[in-house]
């Protein structure tokens, strides 16, 4: 294939040759290196293929075998070159393409993120962009090292960035730090600020699992808000059980507890209903208008109209800007307007309705009590259909997570200051026994 | 009948021996065929006659004769030439 198409450029001719030792011709050529290619024989005569430069070299050889040379057919690109040298703005078409392939080829077309896990590619894209690093700028304007430098300040958590230039793109790779948690509790350990579990609501307590930190409540314990659930300052004892410090501890713990909630909803019976109006034929108002539209920067094109006299009307539209490739935005878009004529119309909902309205409400009430870990154990929610709205109304018993975490009160050593000094060695002696 | 390789046992056995190829060291065609439409012939010397029904190809060995129908020479290079068309016979002659 390859030497079919070198062949076609280099262009070649067919030739006919006759003569009484034809085949010392074919052997001379040979032996030149003058290639001869698809060779037949017809009657008394022999047709092959050569190729200019080699046609160019083979007089010598004629003379000396004797043979006559005929040239049956000319073909290849420097013919058809040759042949249309007089259509001048083809030459320029051909010209102009190379030359747009080539000044385009110096722009960036498309910027590809790869390896951001927890950053979008439009959030980056964003960023690069106020940093003057966009689509359609020019290749050499590309300043590699700085935009790894710009994304490296910008973000903390990527820790690796390579920018690089592949042709017409921009590649970006990224490596994102995934142990940023572990490090932060590291960093926690060693200056915990005691924080403790407060209730934030009135209920009965009906489980607790302390992990760190010391309960001040049991289970079956109806506690108030603002009770203090688990406390995060845990006390150090010495041998004879006195206090004589504080550990300091962030407060974790499960705690559920049992309490109600009460429950209100109300819908009216009369709702507008809207009724699109039917195009009723001729004579009668088109109930519809409609646009397209065609943007080029701020310049835009529009076909029809949506202006309209209709007493009420819903209006859509839609925009789509023409993109190239994955990110490359073109500033030209498309789209269309619809302007919906309708009547209102007085309604009243049916009993039946009423109440799956209402029943619907209230399941996803519960379905968003359930997500969030509340679990409900009773409810006694009623529907009631008055003359103008109905309501359902209820409570509704349920166990729920309680507290919220809060920093602690510094709780004073109950000791003199001397006292301290003193019992400071048994502190550090004794605080295998007191953990 | 006396071959080449019996007038050169010499070269023969240094082919033999070094276990290289014998269409290097000797110089002797190589002829590959493919099907019968397809024919491959490499170190030969030259054409000595060539019609649509028959090749007569000069090699050190001596001449290899082919015969068919619609013979067609599809490239021909110093190196070597391609054959194709109907292929009914291959003949060794001194």
């Amino acid at each position: 294939m390859i030497f079919k198409v070198l062949q076609y450029i280099r262009g070649y001719l067919r030739i006919r040759i006759t003569g009484y030792s034809a085949e010392r011709f074919l052997n001379a050529c040979r032996h030149r290196g003058i290639q001869l290619w698809d060779m037949c024989s017809v009657h008394d005569s022999y047709e092959m293929n050569i190729s200019i430069r080699g046609f160019r070299k083979v007089k010598p050889i004629v003379k000396k075998t004797g043979v006559k040379i005929i040239i049956i057919e000319r073909k290849g690109l420097p013919f058809f070159l040759y042949q249309y040298r007089k259509r001048k703005l083809f030459f320029v078409g051909a010209g102009v393409f190379f030359l747009l392939i080539y000044s385009l080829s110096t722009f960036v077309w498309s910027i590809d993120i790869r390896g951001n896990l927890t950053r979008t590619d439009e959030t980056l894209l964003e960023f690069l962009n106020t940093k003057k690093v966009r689509n359609g700028m020019r290749l050499s304007a590309v300043d590699c090292s700085r935009i790894v430098k710009d994304i490296r300040k910008e973000y903390d958590d990527i820790i690796w960035v390579s920018a690089s230039i592949e042709g017409t793109r921009l590649i970006i790779q990224i490596k994102e730090n995934q142990d940023v948690i572990q490090a932060d509790a590291k960093e926690e350990e060693e200056n915990v600020k005691p924080t403790d579990i407060v209730a934030d609501m009135d209920c009965v307590v009906t489980s607790i699992v302390t992990r760190k930190g010391i309960a001040q409540i049991e289970e079956g314990a109806s506690i108030k808000s603002g009770d203090i659930l688990v406390s995060g300052q845990v006390p150090v004892n010495n041998d004879a059980g006195e206090t004589v410090g504080y550990r300091y501890q962030e407060s974790d713990a499960d705690i559920y507890g049992q309490t109600t909630i009460s429950y209100e909803d109300k819908q009216s019976l009369i709702f507008e209903e809207k009724i699109p109006v039917a195009y009723g034929g001729k004579g009668t108002e088109k109930a519809e208008k409609y646009e397209c539209f065609f943007r080029i920067g701020d310049f835009r094109i529009g076909f029809g109209d949506v202006k309209n006299e209709y007493e009420h009307f819903e209006q859509y539209s839609s925009e789509k800007r023409i993109k190239l490739f994955d990110n490359f935005y073109l500033p030209i878009s498309y789209g269309e307007k619809r302007a919906v004529s309708y009547n209102l119309k007085e309604k009243k909902y049916k009993k039946k309705e009423l109440q799956s309205i209402l029943s619907e409400r209230f399941n996803q009430y519960c379905e968003d009590l359930e997500k969030k870990g509340v679990e409900i154990i009773g409810n006694d929610v009623k529907i009631y259909t008055g003359s103008k709205e109905a309501a359902a109304k209820g409570t509704l018993t349920v166990i729920r997570p309680v507290g919220t975490k809060k920093a602690s009160q510094p709780i004073e050593i109950p000791k003199s200051a001397e006292e301290n000094e003193q019992s400071g060695e048994e502190m550090n002696g004794n605080s295998g026994n007191s953990d | 009948m006396k071959t080449r390789i019996q007038e050169h046992p010499f070269k023969n056995r240094i082919a033999e021996a070094s276990e290289l190829p014998k269409d290097v060291v000797m110089g002797q065609p190589v002829v590959t065929v493919l099907g019968r439409t397809e024919m491959n012939i490499e170190n030969y010397r030259g054409i000595i006659e060539y019609t649509d029904v028959m090749i007569r190809i000069q090699t050190k060995i001596g001449q290899i004769r082919i015969t068919g129908k619609n013979l067609r020479v599809d490239y021909y290079t110093n190196d070597d030439m391609k054959l194709t068309g109907q292929i009914e016979a291959i003949e060794y002659q001194k």
